[in-house]
């Protein structure tokens, strides 16, 4: 499964006997060319990526489905001939997010260094994400970012010309949660829960601030902050089956989620909450692992409407990428193949549109540019870039027995679709200034 | 700010179960750890990692077994009896083969030995099976087979209260051992003065052998009745054994009573303070470290025997 | 040529082999000064970087371990402390000037060393690793709440590159600013703590350390202010690990509280252990030995956990305080020996 690193080695080796320095080598000081070459045609040999990607640690249950995802895609497109049938795809190396950060940037200056690689694709954290990606823009080193959600990397970093992300900004989930509550009757009081780390705490901050502009009258009674990887979640069920809220909402997302509910359910949670939002990427995997416990007073989704049940019959590439991943894995895809299936869709769209302008392949910074502004068929709809960055809609869904999908575990129905320009700020405007500023519907 | 409904009596109930039940696994995770020191004088950072393990080998066995037999007194046995005695052969090849060579060098070196087998077990659990966190399926998962039952209008898990049970088995036992038994009196005669008894021509190693394996036993069984409820993730394994090390510290080196008391204590202060005052449950346990070690640096009952 | 040695007197010997030592060292050094634009390779130069910030650390960690005798588990808390203020002091304060900047997170580092140093003070053993792990671990808990809005949680906070003297250095591409310039100011401060430790531990400051680990009451009886010089170590440690660590932001670029967890400082003891906590260099050797372990094994196996983990057992178990470094220094003696023999 792992590729060899053959030339990372040697250079390993070359570091590590640093008495052997060649001292030949001349004065020729830092002339290196930054400039980029142009290419001529399409080359022969196969487009090269590097994933980054957890293998380890709990965030690898999303690691897992992207890698999947990407090796049945890429298995597709290879069939077909390739890149615009011409060039395959050739998954070259495998880095584990599981090393942390330090081991990511200098793999990432490796890489560029060695220029063996086309493009650095994926990513999960979105620490790892705001560290990885200015170092590879640094070294103008193309990156299609599929799934951090953090609305900061591009309002940090504005100039990265590098850098494309096709997943949603966390915004579009705490938003379309937001625009859902607006439309429910009954609820005076909420309680909330979120992994204690960013995407916790931003979820958490867009969906108050934004809650208490568009529905004043309803009241955050209390927000909790679990341990990311939490296996206990007793204390946080007690607590707030004790308040008795009209509404929870939370963020948990992968196996905590699945933790979350299923002792939820345990502690008699869900018949204490009138309903449950959980928007935390939380689709098929989640409904699997809790087998014929999810309760039913819950909706499920996030940014994007990336469940296996959500316009499966209207769309047929849906279905095909459902089906295929089904047969292949035997089980259904969930948010991290999905996003990867984005990215990649939306690289074949990039180097469809920077061929059909230049004639030639486009070099590092053409591919980048012609990602930038395009849109791909997804089972929402058009699945936007606005400049680098996606605007993704929100979903939501119930759960339901009653489905015809061979599994015996429920999957979702009834959606509720609100669209891309309802959840995600106008360009240029900053997400926060955006969120405290908005309206109701 | 104390919300006040949350001082009807029902959740008060409801949170000294979880105080309880939290109390039992880590009383679990951690009572080996503090015999194997007290007795044996081995300081095993490596020793919660058998929890990890007791947690991993549960799912795999509950997973698999539903083939044979769906039967709840079976499932349990298996939590109870036969993962323990499974890992209590597995510990005694190991304490003759990798832990044998730490008994004789200093503490410090002990610590760090075992943090490599640490290390080393956790890509040993991935290994075998991912790093992906795994759950027990619902037809073999004893905890939502019991289900809950109404107490005084709290909802209780009939399987954590079974839990809690067989850790209050297990520290009664391990009482009755340390005082009644034989093997119990040599080890305590050990805790006090280990060659004085290598003297008395009592074959030593037998009794190091015995209580080393033992002491992993009952961290694997903690780890597997812990599963059920939660789930087994990769990060279980460093996360208890930070916390075990907490209790030890708390409750005081070598002292069997110290691991009851301090476990109680981190059980019940962290339910509450999670219920309560939820933004500070990160800081419970190692601010209660910081003040124990402070104000009494040998721990609740550190100055006494295993047993007093 | 040893068998030639004994002839000189006993100070002279020691002349010699200072001089040699003292030469080889500045070979060394120039090679590296001159690496990267001999090979104006970026990956590698910042490898070195990578490896000689944590020497820096390493070497700051053991003057507690291998000189006072105590096991801290909490050291990336001074690690840490300096990372987060070379941020905090250039987003926040304004200042850009790489040597304040430096400073001024050593004497932050500092002061961090002298609160666990003092709160720590009378614990032993695995009540002062606990301890320190524990107030270290609360560090953390700040850092990832985000306490006062300074540190932006687990997303962590960007870096900028700071100016040198008022030269603006960081307009200069990365690449550059690294081969450049960066690794040189982290050759040179790496150089700079090898020489004033070397000073500092020979010095009796260091011997008075040193007495403190071998028996704490009998230094204590002699008259040795026993507590207050455990509490000088630590701030002498936390100081160079400090400046270990705001070297390293400059580096990584984007800070995180993972450096402020209880693994950063199990991966700071690994490197001083596995170079040879008994001896002066064993760190700086240990945290090169540790990175390219890493790095290798990450590149062969994605089970690289278990491959560090059986080094550091192998080497705790076979060379104790040697560590490689020791072990290579006896064997080369040995060597010598033998070759003497004959």
């Amino acid at each position: 499964m792992r590729k060899s690193r053959l030339s990372r080695r040697t250079y390993l080796k070359g570091a590590a006997a640093l008495s052997g320095v060649s001292m030949t080598a001349g004065c020729a000081l830092l002339d290196e060319d930054l400039g980029q070459e142009t290419i001529e045609g399409i080359p022969d040999e196969p487009f090269r990526i590097a994933q980054i990607l957890f293998e380890s640690g709990p965030a690898a249950f999303y690691g897992e489905q992207a890698m999947n995802a990407t090796d049945m895609l890429v298995d597709q497109i290879n069939a077909e001939g390739g890149l615009l049938g011409e060039r395959e795809i050739e998954i070259v190396d495998r880095l584990d997010e599981g090393a942390g950060l330090d081991s990511l940037i200098s793999d990432v200056q490796a890489i560029a260094q060695e220029g063996e690689v086309d493009m650095l694709f994926s990513i999960i954290s979105s620490a790892h994400v705001l560290g990885v990606a200015p170092a590879a823009n640094d070294q103008q080193m193309p990156f299609l970012v599929t799934m951090p959600g953090t609305y900061q990397l591009f309002e940090e970093n504005p100039e990265m010309d590098h850098v494309v992300r096709t997943a949603g900004s966390n915004a579009s989930g705490a938003i379309g949660a937001v625009r859902m509550v607006e439309q429910m009757d009954d609820i005076e009081t909420v309680v909330t829960i979120d992994p204690d780390y960013a995407w916790g705490h931003d979820h958490q901050e867009m969906f108050e601030t934004a809650l208490e502009n568009v529905r004043p009258d309803i009241d955050i009674v209390e927000s909790r902050y679990p341990d990311l990887g939490e296996t206990d979640y007793s204390a946080h069920v007690s607590a707030i089956a004790s308040q008795e809220p009209d509404l929870l909402f939370s963020s948990l997302w992968g196996g905590d989620t699945a933790t979350f509910v299923s002792q939820g359910v345990d502690g008699g949670l869900f018949d204490q909450v009138g309903e449950a939002l959980l928007i935390g990427d939380t689709g098929a995997p989640l409904l699997r692992s809790l087998g014929g416990d999810m309760p039913e007073n819950v909706w499920l989704g996030g940014r994007a409407g990336y469940q296996p049940t959500y316009r499966y019959d209207e769309d047929e590439d849906h279905q095909q990428f459902v089906d295929d991943y089904y047969d292949r894995y035997g089980e259904y895809p969930g948010w991290g193949a999905y996003h990867d299936w984005a990215g990649l869709k939306t690289l074949q769209e990039g180097v469809e549109r920077a061929v059909s302008i230049i004639g030639d392949w486009p070099t590092g910074d053409q591919l980048m540019a012609a990602m930038n502004d395009i849109s791909v068929e997804m089972p929402h709809g058009q699945h936007t870039m606005r400049g680098p960055q996606a605007a993704a809609p929100a979903v939501f869904g119930r759960p339901t027995e009653d489905h015809d999908f061979p599994v015996d575990h429920p999957l979702t129905t009834d959606f509720e679709f609100i669209a891309a320009t309802e959840v995600n700020p106008p360009t240029g405007v900053p997400t926060m200034e955006w969120v405290e500023e908005i309206e109701p519907l | 700010m104390i919300p006040e409904t949350l001082l009807g009596q029902p959740f008060v109930l409801g949170h000294t179960f979880n105080g309880l039940y939290f109390a039992a696994l880590l009383f679990f995770a951690s009572v080996g750890l503090t015999l194997v020191f007290g007795i044996l004088n081995l300081l095993n950072m490596a020793h919660a990692a058998f929890y990890g393990l007791g947690a991993y080998i549960a799912v795999w066995t509950l997973n698999n077994i539903g083939d044979i037999t769906t039967t709840m007194v079976a499932l349990l046995l298996v939590l109870v009896i036969v993962i323990p005695l499974a890992v209590f052969v597995l510990a005694a090849a190991l304490d003759k083969t990798v832990f044998a060579p730490l008994y004789e060098i200093e503490p410090v070196y002990q610590l760090l030995a075992t943090f490599g087998v640490i290390l080393m077990l956790d890509d040993i659990i991935k290994y075998l099976w991912g790093a992906t966190p795994i759950s027990v399926d619902a037809a073999t998962n004893p905890s939502r087979q019991l289900g809950t039952i109404d107490l005084l209008g709290s909802s209780v898990s009939v399987y954590r209260s079974f839990v809690i049970l067989i850790a209050v088995c297990c520290a009664v036992g391990l009482y009755l051992m340390f005082v009644k038994t034989k093997i119990g009196k040599i080890s305590q005669a050990m805790s006090e003065d280990y060659e004085m008894v290598q003297m008395l021509g009592i074959n030593v190693t037998r009794v190091r052998v015995l209580i080393f394996s033992l002491s992993i036993a009952i961290a694997a069984l903690g780890g597997a009745l812990f599963v059920p409820f939660a789930v087994a993730t990769p990060a279980v394994t460093l996360e208890y054994v930070l916390l075990s090390f907490a209790v030890i510290v708390i409750g005081g080196l070598g002292s069997l009573k110290g691991v009851v008391v301090a476990s109680l204590i981190i059980g019940m202060v962290r339910s509450f303070g999670i219920a309560y005052v939820p933004a500070i449950e990160l800081a419970i346990v190692f601010a209660l470290m910081v003040v124990v070690i402070i104000a009494k640096p040998e721990g609740l009952f550190g100055d006494e025997g295993v047993v007093e | 040529m040893s068998t030639r040695l004994p002839t000189f007197g006993n100070v002279g010997l020691a002349e010699t082999l200072q001089n040699r030592r003292l030469l080889a060292g500045i070979v060394v050094f120039v090679v590296l000064a001159l690496y990267p634009a001999m090979t104006l390779n970026a990956y590698h130069t910042r490898l070195l970087t990578w490896i000689m910030c944590f020497a820096i650390a390493a070497m700051g960690f053991n003057i507690v371990l291998g000189y006072t005798g105590l096991l801290s588990f909490g050291h990336a808390a001074f690690f840490g402390t300096g990372m987060y203020t070379v941020v905090l002091v250039m987003g926040r304060v304004g200042i850009t000037d790489l040597v304040a900047v430096m400073v001024i997170a050593m004497v932050v580092s500092g002061l961090v060393g002298a609160i666990i140093g003092v709160l720590t003070v009378k614990t032993h053993e695995i009540y002062f690793a606990l301890l320190t792990l524990a107030l270290a671990q609360l560090l953390y808990i700040l850092a990832v709440r985000d306490i006062g809005g300074l540190t932006r949680g687990t997303d962590g906070i960007g870096v900028t590159r700071p100016d040198f003297f008022g030269i603006p250095i960081s307009e200069l591409p990365a690449q550059i600013y690294l081969l450049g310039f960066y690794y040189h100011v982290v050759l040179v401060a790496l150089a700079a703590t090898i020489v004033l430790l070397w000073f500092v531990l020979r010095s009796p400051f260091g011997l008075t350390l040193k007495m403190i680990r071998e028996n704490e009451t009998r230094a204590e009886m002699t008259g040795v202010p026993v507590l207050r010089y455990r509490v000088y170590s630590m701030i002498l440690s936390a100081m160079v690990v400090g400046l270990g660590g705001a070297l390293y932001a400059v580096l990584i670029g984007h800070i995180t509280p993972e450096y402020l967890d209880w693994t950063m400082s199990g991966e700071i003891v690994f490197m001083a252990l596995l170079g040879g906590i008994g001896t002066f260099f064993g760190p700086v050797v240990g945290a090169g030995g540790f990175i390219l372990l890493q790095e290798l094994a990450l590149s062969y196996t994605e089970y690289w956990h278990f491959t560090m983990g059986l080094v550091l057992f192998i080497v705790v178990l076979t060379l104790r305080e040697n560590g490689i470094w020791g072990g290579a220094k006896t064997l080369v003696e040995r060597l010598n020996d033998r070759r003497g023999e004959q």
